[in-house]
């Protein structure tokens, strides 16, 4: 239980960190009177982070869904919710940077948590309809290749409406 | 020729938005509605209303937006001009009239891209002498701008006494303000009193200002006018060199890394040890709120003016460069300052100019946001006293003031060598005999750096710090004195 509370955390942790090294590497590349160019380093990077964030929980979120003890709400505590706040304070730091309305990036954050509980609702229906492990493991490990797929596909018409 | 001039006339009638019972507005652009590319030209507005009221005024489809209110009197014209800063001679250019909130009307300026050289002819002597040169204009007085920016729109003018006279008062004003800024401008036939004005503002020794007579060739007069040479300022590079402020990189990257690299330590830290499964969420949440909390709260203003004049002159010229750096989403309004020139560029996105029709201030409001900066270069020039002599002979260098208070910190550069100069009490001398230049490493400042670069071709040059009223810690300007070649020796009593 611990361990699957600590994973996705991890995962995000290391999301963050790769975005956080390329947005420093990027802007303190810039020259300094380049403000346009520095404002969009922001807003690329905070596009990212939460690509990162929605992608890693749809790839993942089908194998939480075979902890039968865990309601559905508990598995926004224990496996979406570590997924999305470590990056909070760096998407505050984007936030700042680029002008974006709090409440579209708030509203994002909290589409990405419903579409992770979306995926395990239907991860749980996979195992219910199909009893078989194997075959059910299979289904489920597609959905998630599925389901991240389709993020990488819409991303943007997704991220569109986060505009300064 | 007839022609262009004709056009010119016809264009700066200017364009009449169709009336309505309420209000009436005349627009045209200045310069005969000829823009030269990318920089600021001028708009001048008139408006009529038969009820009175306030109008508000905005240009549109030229960045940035300009906005002005004026408040009219039932059936008496008001008149006012507008900075427009054109970015590329393809953008529409259109203004919103508001009164009262209510009423509204749209203008569309119409204008003409030309390039430089342009020269700009008034009054009947001026285009009757030089209208046949290449690249001539011929314009009225009602074409020449109010604002000083808009000259960069032209190279050099003509302008005869009669023209002169047909000048307001703020059109004088802008055209000294562009003589002193080295612009070239031959007067013909002038008045004795517009003359010494003239001569007494205009800098670069005066070689861009021609005076001439009735009966001299205004031709050859000319041409010799626009064939001098400049010696530019420091270029914008230059002077944003010389700014002292940290840049936004190097004030916020480092404490960034820090706090993000902490973050992510206590957090794992946190998950792997904490038993209490809001631990790390509760963490996060409050080292996102610190972020907000805990960023600088002002916009940081850094400035610099480089300002240099000859021996023999009393007017030096600068070029300023001002960055403001914003450290969070605010919008700020941005003053004049003692430094205030013309603006010949501003730098940076998402700021529009407030303008004060009935004082004349403009402002600058600007919507910040962190890691971004906004540029202000501005051209001009100031008076200066002439109470600091110069001298040299084959083997000294030596500066006197011969004013009635002390000077401030010096350096002199003579023969290859570059000299710290204490303060010099009033009628006290400093000579280079006897003393020590400074080290190799001198030039380790970047001012001196830029000092001895501007220094090559003079043969004893003096750099002075200046001082700037009500000066931030970040805010400098340095006069740069120059020996003329013509003026090796002048006594050290005044």
């Amino acid at each position: 239980m611990r361990k699957l509370t600590v994973l996705p955390a991890l995962i995000a942790i290391g999301c963050l960190v790769a975005v956080a090294v390329w947005w420093f590497t990027q802007w303190s590349l810039l020259p300094a009177t380049d403000a346009a160019a520095a404002q969009d380093i922001s807003q690329r990077a905070m596009r990212l982070t939460l690509l990162l964030q929605l992608m890693s929980i749809s790839l993942l979120a089908p194998l939480w869904a075979n902890r039968p003890s865990e309601s559905l709400a508990g598995h926004l505590t224990t496996s979406i919710f570590p997924a999305l706040f470590p990056a909070w304070p760096l998407l505050t730091i984007f936030w700042m940077a680029t002008g974006v309305s709090a409440v579209a990036l708030t509203a994002t954050e909290a589409s990405i948590l419903a579409a992770g509980w979306v995926v395990i609702l239907l991860a749980r229906a996979i195992r219910q309809l199909v009893p078989r492990a194997e075959i059910n493991r299979l289904m489920q490990a597609s959905l998630g290749l599925v389901a991240t797929a389709t993020v990488w596909l819409f991303r943007v018409e997704w991220l569109q409406w986060i505009e300064p | 020729m007839d022609g262009l001039l004709l056009l010119s006339v016809l264009l700066a009638q200017g364009l009449t938005a169709p009336a309505n019972a309420a209000l009436e507005i005349d627009a045209s652009l200045a310069f005969g509605a000829y823009v030269s590319g990318e920089g600021f030209s001028e708009i001048h507005v008139r408006a009529v209303s038969s009820t009175g009221g306030i109008l508000r005024i905005e240009t549109a489809g030229a960045a940035p937006t300009v906005s002005v209110d004026l408040e009219l009197q039932p059936n008496q014209p008001r008149d006012t001009w507008l900075p427009v800063y054109i970015e590329s001679s393809a953008s529409p250019l259109s203004l919103s009239a508001t009164l009262n909130q209510s009423s509204r009307q749209e203008v569309a300026l119409q204008y003409s891209p030309r390039s430089l050289p342009r020269f700009a002819l008034l009054g009947p002597q001026a285009i009757q002498r030089l209208s046949h040169l290449p690249d001539t204009e011929a314009m009225i007085a009602a074409d020449l701008p109010h604002l000083s920016e808009t000259y960069q729109q032209i190279s050099a003018l003509a302008i005869d006494s009669r023209a002169m006279a047909a000048l307001d008062e703020n059109q004088l004003r802008s055209l000294l303000e562009y003589v002193g800024t080295c612009g070239r401008v031959l007067l013909i036939d002038a008045s004795a009193a517009i003359a010494r004005a003239f001569v007494n503002r205009a800098a670069c020794e005066g070689r861009f200002l021609g005076l001439l007579a009735n009966n001299d060739n205004a031709e050859h007069t000319f041409l010799s006018l626009i064939a001098q040479t400049d010696a530019p300022l420091p270029s914008e590079r230059n002077l944003a060199g010389l700014l002292s402020g940290s840049s936004i990189e190097a004030l916020y990257g480092t404490r960034l890394a820090l706090f993000l690299g902490a973050y992510l330590v206590v957090l794992i830290v946190l998950l792997s040890r904490s038993q209490s499964r809001f631990a790390a969420p509760g963490f996060s949440l409050v080292a996102a709120f610190l972020v907000w909390v805990a960023w600088p709260a002002a916009t940081s203003r850094d400035f610099v003016a480089w300002a240099e004049i000859a021996s023999t002159e009393q007017v030096a010229r600068y070029r300023s460069i001002e960055r403001y750096s914003a450290t969070r989403r605010e919008t700020v309004m941005l003053s004049a300052h003692s430094f205030d020139g013309y603006t010949r560029k501003i730098s940076g996105e998402n700021y529009s100019l407030d303008w004060s029709a009935e004082s004349g201030q403009r402002r600058i409001a600007w919507n910040a946001t962190p890691f971004q900066s906004l540029d202000r270069i501005t051209h001009g020039s100031f008076p200066v006293n002439t109470t600091l002599r110069l001298n040299q002979d084959a083997d000294t260098a030596s500066v006197c003031n011969t004013g009635v208070s002390s000077t401030t910190p010096m350096y002199l550069h003579w023969q290859g060598d570059l000299y710290a100069i204490p303060p010099l009490a009033a009628g006290m001398a400093w000579s280079s005999m006897n003393q020590v230049p400074l080290g190799p490493d001198a030039d380790s400042r970047p001012e001196l750096r830029l000092f001895l670069a501007r220094s090559a071709p003079h043969p004893l040059t003096v750099l002075q710090s200046l001082s700037i009223p009500h000066a931030g810690k970040n805010e400098h300007a340095w006069l740069l004195r120059y020996q003329s070649h013509e003026n090796r020796r002048t006594p050290c009593a005044s």
